[in-house]
């Protein structure tokens, strides 16, 4: 097929695929099912992680949590505890500065109000940190934590936000003003009075006049659980001074950079006196956007100067570490009879826990990246984030969007049946289309409204279409009526964004080796999805050479570019749109040698598979020649170059999702036999690990679904702080699965990729609650869709 | 690490027993619920492994099945004498048990020591008549299973050990088996079980036993349905009469798995299901899970 | 704490370990150096610590470390041949079916024994074989089809 532009005479194969890439912009590296750069470690049980990382005299540290969810801590005694054999160190509020802080891992400064302390007097939830102890062994620090005798004065809790946000309820925070933003549109908390962390309204258009045209008005109230990222590796780092006593903070983190900024901050060090280390990381999902145990090693490190050890159990996980905000939904729209959408409305109530780390930007996302998703004429969306004296909920891979898209695509579903419209018709009838502009972005001047995003690539239109052919949607089916089993479909539709716009910062540094290798120093951190690779591959093809040819380098802030983190899928777009740009300056770096030794002009140049190509083929010069010159020869330089990439855009992946249920209608019981998953991601990088974002992400949505839900006791104690009752999916409750990826290239995303890891995360929840409805006729708005909620709606018809 | 001061591995009944007298002693096999469970490491100082007693058998003797307490649930699940036994309840209830990890390490012994009223071997040992055979300092006595368990995590063995499990044979080949359990998800602890033996001639049921687990204190056997399954037509009609008797006997409570009103609904589903397949008029469509 | 002697065999070689009464297998491996057995969840639900002790697989955080003696023990570690990966680790890293890593150890291990038993198995029967082991990143997709490619690789 590449014949066509073999030209007989002209050059050989390559040259010829070299014209091709040149004439088509057809790619040797991106797009190929490229192994992962650290697939070898992984499957070897090489020692990468920082759970694995030991130093000589290393101590290890255990926390003692509040077993009370709100009190005030009267007298703390350690002496028992620092009189024991073996311990080294213990820290109370009173060792400690007391610095306001939000642990969220965002820029500065932080869209998340300056609530926490790194220890405090008072304690917020049944988990909160009541004190640190450092000791030789793991078994000694756990034994030290039992000989701390606290003197609590239990203050009223309170557990639901509902409660919370009224007139007398128990107030968990005070105001504070010393957030950079304050008396901005972040930055302070909202009403500390009513427990209101953050609270965002966002309208577009006239929403009562729009409502006042509609034939039908649509409500409901849905309500998603709180749930758990369950990491795989639990939050774990190493702290040391080095000789030059300098702070290392060897972490499983997604953001390092704004770690080291806020450990910077909490410690009252120089930023110049820490150095963040980042190693594989064992999953992420969120949790890990966060500043959490780093300054609890960190402290006790530099007060025993001593290496200190922190790893959470995975009870400790469970109820002292970060999940997902439970929202309470609340949606209304009009409709005409034709089937066209006029107006939407959406408020949303999130629970932030007892401190408000990601709340304001969660909640805010729970409407921001799901309304978008519709064409109307007005749009309401109102959000308020409260604080409640639970564990504290933060960033989850979808950031807010599962959330809402569970009530949007649930509400959407139900509209198109009271129009007895198919849901798929439904859709495609109103959904956004290419070019239009993000309503949700839209700001108001001088009476004209103008957005900051357009959504210039949109494959939803392919995803629907060829998502629906493998599924067979409207075909018939058995659908078991009038048997204890029952079958339905259903289907939802999703988007999201890549990186959060204007918000993002992130690029590569990278350098030639004498062989023609290059070391890619990115700041973008791999935390399993698989960013080294698709950077990697990015690299590579941006430069002429191959995959071998490319030696990543995971985060190390002393030596990385700067980096915001692996958050919002924002990694393949932003930083591999960094990568892209200094593997081009590089390529030009090494072109502009080889053409001063071919005579030629560097920009009739090009690079394929390590060899310099000039116009007339291939040269007999390969990149190891020109490295080899530039390190030892007559142009002699370091080539060298870094790339930067940021943007007031972020370009939205699309997704549909289609599934098929059975129901026992006698147990309640639920399973997805059936689902197919079409993303439109830009460009598939990498079709494999495109293909392996989606497939977990499913699956993670799938409990979200199904199973998943922390519980709690009516003191606000976790009752299932376990995988035993913890339910998340296993190999037997996963369907039978068909993924799609659809390219609709993005312009401005490197090789035309925009995101893919969120996006699957959305579509799931609504998905299966649609086609309970289609299989049984009965609507499920909250989740997790138990069997119980199946039997008590079944006898409600 | 558990705050443990000894370990020992006897290699002898009798040095196990005497052991096992002493007080903060506990015997460990597989370790599974006792090494992950703090509340079986109360009190407890020093374990007694029975694991080198050589009670890892299976055997069939005199119109009995034993097996040895060192038996793992995976040789219970896998072993034909058992597959064969009233359609295979107690392997069954084996090969449900945790993970493959999991019923590699774990034992039966163990599973009914444990005495979890949501365990899924117990209700099938109920069904089949199966005796605890418990060794002591005082020597060795014999507790039929329906008395064994007294509450939650509590059975009448005290200090001793429990050798092995026996299962009457005689009679067995016209026994006829169901199992079926409630998960919340594929792999779980039960919601509620349920195992069922039958014996059927000429169309009427001359034997019953119905067993529910997580569904009281203890394994539950609901001997009023059992009364009113024997001299019946083994038929739905009879099943779904019986099932609601089951809903009346049941005791269960409400807890973070389910609530007492669930389990008490989906006790009946189970006991239908259980004994659909006993009398081989299960449809293949209810048989999503292991059951 | 007390210590108790135990010798056994961990990848192919004898060892003589001094262990704590109340340690775990999963502990002694780690404070051996053998950290490639995962410690997820340290209650026996994740298979992330899986090993294989006698050729079955278990998990090495519920189980004593002086349970241990006499046995034959193989964790990830010992997979690998004088640097050349097992097929089951090439399989897990052709089809992209380790993301984070941090449950691959213990689904090879566990998939090690498996395919032991049964050579030639189906879907069905790999994802039965798996049912224990969690996995967050993958939806198992890719685990699976790992497990039946390592199947016909060893074959070749």
């Amino acid at each position: 097929m590449d014949n066509e532009y073999y030209e007989p005479g002209g050059g050989n194969i390559a040259d010829a695929a070299h014209q091709h890439d040149r004439q088509v912009g057809r790619t040797r590296v991106v797009g190929q099912k490229k192994r992962r750069v650290d697939a070898r470690p992984l499957v070897t049980g090489a020692p990468v992680y920082a759970a694995e990382f030991e130093q000589p005299n290393m101590l290890h540290a255990r926390i003692l949590h509040s077993p009370h969810a709100h009190a005030t801590i009267l007298h703390i005694d350690t002496s028992k505890a620092l009189a024991l054999a073996g311990v080294r160190a213990v820290l109370t509020h009173e060792d400690l500065p007391r610095v306001a802080h939000s642990t969220a891992g965002q820029p500065y400064p932080e869209s998340s109000p300056y609530d926490a302390y790194l220890l405090d007097r008072r304690v917020r939830y049944v988990g909160d940190w009541v004190a640190f102890v450092a000791a030789e062994t793991p078994a000694i620090a756990e034994e030290a934590l039992s000989l701390i005798t606290v003197e609590y004065e239990l203050l009223p809790a309170v557990f639901d936000p509902m409660e919370a946000m009224r007139d007398g309820a128990p107030q968990l925070h005070e105001p504070d003003i010393t957030h950079p933003n304050s008396g901005q549109h972040f930055g302070d908390i909202y009403d500390a009075a009513h427990n209101i962390a953050a609270h965002e309204v966002i309208t577009y258009g006239d929403f009562d006049s729009a409502m006042s045209e509609a034939d039908i008005v649509v409500e409901g109230e849905y309500s998603v659980p709180f749930i758990s990222h369950t990491v795989l590796e639990p939050h774990v780092c190493v702290a040391y001074l080095d000789g030059y006593d300098r702070l290392i903070v060897v972490s499983s983190t997604q953001v390092p950079y704004h770690t080291r900024r806020q450990l910077a901050a909490v410690l009252q060090l120089p930023i110049s006196r820490i150095r963040v280390v980042k190693p594989r990381v064992g999953g992420g999902f969120g949790s890990k956007q966060e500043m959490l145990l780093e300054p609890v090693a960190a402290a006790l490190a530099l007060k025993t100067r001593q290496p200190v050890r922190i790893e959470y159990s995975r009870q400790e996980e469970f109820t002292a570490g970060r999940f997902r905000h439970p929202v309470i939904l609340r949606m209304r729209s009009g409709v005409r009879r034709d089937g066209t959408l006029l107006a939407i409305s959406m408020h949303s109530i999130g629970n932030a826990g007892a401190y408000g780390t990601h709340s304001f930007t969660v909640t805010r996302s729970t409407g921001h990246k799901t309304l978008c998703l519709y064409r109307a004429k007005a749009y309401l969306f109102r959000a308020d984030a409260v604080y409640t004296n639970l564990p504290i909920t933060g960033a989850m891979r979808g950031y807010g969007a599962p959330q809402g898209f569970f009530a949007l695509e649930s509400h959407i579903d139900e509209i198109a049946r009271r129009l007895n419209m198919d849901p798929l018709e439904f859709r495609r009838k109103n959904h956004v289309q290419k070019g239009d502009w993000d309503p949700m972005e839209m700001v108001e001047e001088e009476g004209v409204w103008r957005s900051k995003r357009q959504f210039r690539s949109c494959g939803l239109p392919q995803c629907l279409e060829k998502g629906a052919a493998a599924f067979g949607w409207g075909q018939p089916f058995e659908r078991g009526d009038g048997k204890p089993i029952r079958r339905g479909h259903g289907m939802a539709t999703a988007m999201q964004g890549s990186g959060v716009a204007s918000f993002e910062l992130g690029g590569a540094s990278i350098k030639l080796n004498e062989d023609g290798s290059f070391n890619v120093m990115t700041g973008a951190t791999d935390i399993g999805q698989g960013s080294d690779t698709i950077l990697a591959q990015i690299a590579a093809e941006a430069l002429g050479v191959d995959m071998d040819k490319i030696i990543m380098h995971s985060v190390d802030t002393d030596s990385s570019v700067f980096d915001y983190g692996s958050y919002a899928s924002s990694t393949t777009y932003i930083s591999g749109g960094g990568v892209k740009v200094a593997a081009e300056l590089v390529q030009k770096q090494v072109l502009d040698v080889a053409g001063d030794l071919l005579d030629c002009a560097p920009e009739d140049m090009s690079i394929v598979d390590s060899v310099i190509y000039t116009p007339r083929g291939p040269s007999h010069l390969r990149v190891a020649d020109i490295a080899n010159e530039t390190l030892y020869g007559k142009h002699r330089q370091q080539i060298m170059a870094k790339g930067d990439f940021w943007t007031d855009d972020s370009p939205a992946p699309f997704f549909a999702q289609f599934v098929e249920v059975e129901v026992d209608t006698e147990t309640g019981r639920v399973r997805v036999t059936k689902a197919v998953n079409a993303l439109d991601l830009g460009k598939a990088i990498n079709p494999a690990l495109a293909s392996g974002q989606v497939e977990g992400a499913v699956a993670m949505a799938l409990g979200y679904a199904l199973s998943e839900e922390v519980k709690f006791d009516d003191q606000g104690r976790v009752r299932n702080a376990g995988f035993v009752d913890y339910k998340v999916m296993s190999t037997l409750d996963m369907p039978e699965m068909t993924t799609i990826l659809v390219e609709d290239t993005e312009y401005t995303g490197p090789f035309g990729a925009k995101s893919a890891g969120e996006v699957p995360t959305n579509g799931m929840a609504p998905a299966v609650a649609n086609a309970i409805q289609d299989a049984l006729g009965v609507r499920i708005r909250s989740l997790p869709i138990t069997p119980e909620k199946i039997l008590q709606a079944l006898d409600e018809l | 690490m558990l705050k443990i001061a000894a370990y020992h591995s006897p290699t002898t009944l009798i040095e196990a027993a005497a052991l096992l007298a002493e007080d903060g002693r506990t015997a460990i096999a597989g370790g599974t619920d006792l090494l992950v469970n703090p509340r079986y490491m109360v009190g407890v100082r020093e374990v007694v492994d029975i694991r080198r007693l050589g009670l890892n058998y299976i055997r069939v003797e005199n119109g009995w099945l034993y097996i040895g307490a060192g038996a793992t649930m995976r040789t219970v699940a896998q072993r034909v004498e058992l597959q064969g036994l009233a359609n295979g309840i107690l392997a069954r209830g084996a090969a449900v048990c945790g993970s493959p990890n999991i019923r590699n390490m774990a034992t039966l012994a163990g599973n009914i020591a444990s005495a979890l009223p949501s365990a899924d071997t117990p209700p099938a040992l109920l069904a089949l008549d199966a005796e605890v055979v418990l060794v002591g300092m005082r020597g060795e006595r014999v507790v039929p299973l329906d008395s064994f368990f007294v509450g939650p995590a509590k059975s009448v063995r005290e200090r001793d050990l429990i050798r092995e499990l026996r299962i009457p044979l005689a009679g067995s080949n016209a026994l006829r088996g169901g199992f079926y359990k409630i998960g919340r998800t594929a792999e779980d602890i039960s919601m509620v079980n349920a195992a069922a033996t039958l014996k059927i001639q000429d169309g009427k049921i001359s034997m019953a036993r119905l067993v529910l687990g997580a569904v009281a204190p203890v394994p539950l056997r609901v001997s009023r349905a059992e009364e009113a399954l024997v001299g019946q037509a083994a038929t739905e009609e009879t099943f779904q009469r019986v099932a609601e008797i089951v809903r009346d006997e049941v005791r269960p409570i409400t807890d973070h798995r389910a609530t007492a009103e669930y389990r008490r609904r989906i006790s009946a589903v189970a006991t239908v299901r259980a004994l659909r397949q006993a009398a081989g008029l299960a449809t293949p469509g209810e048989e999503w899970q292991h059951a | 704490m007390p210590e108790v002697d135990i010798a056994l065999t961990v990848n192919g070689r004898a060892v003589k370990w001094h262990v704590e009464a109340g340690e775990t297998l999963l502990e002694a491996l780690h404070a051996h150096h053998l950290k490639g057995t995962k410690l997820i969840c340290g209650t026996g639900d994740c298979c992330g610590c899986g090993v294989l002790l006698n050729g079955n697989s278990i998990n090495a955080c519920c189980m004593l470390a002086a349970q241990a003696e006499g046995g034959d023990l193989l964790t990830i570690e010992g997979l690998a041949q004088e640097g050349k990966l097992h097929p089951i680790q090439e399989a897990f890293a052709q089809e992209g079916a380790a993301q984070c890593g941090y449950c691959t150890p213990g689904f090879i291990m566990r998939a090690c024994a498996f395919l032991q038993e049964h050579p030639h198995p189906n879907e069905t029967e790999v994802r039965a074989a798996l049912a224990g082991n969690i996995c967050r990143c993958t939806g198992y997709v890719k685990p699976v089809a790992a497990v039946l490619r390592a199947a016909e690789m060893m074959h070749e």
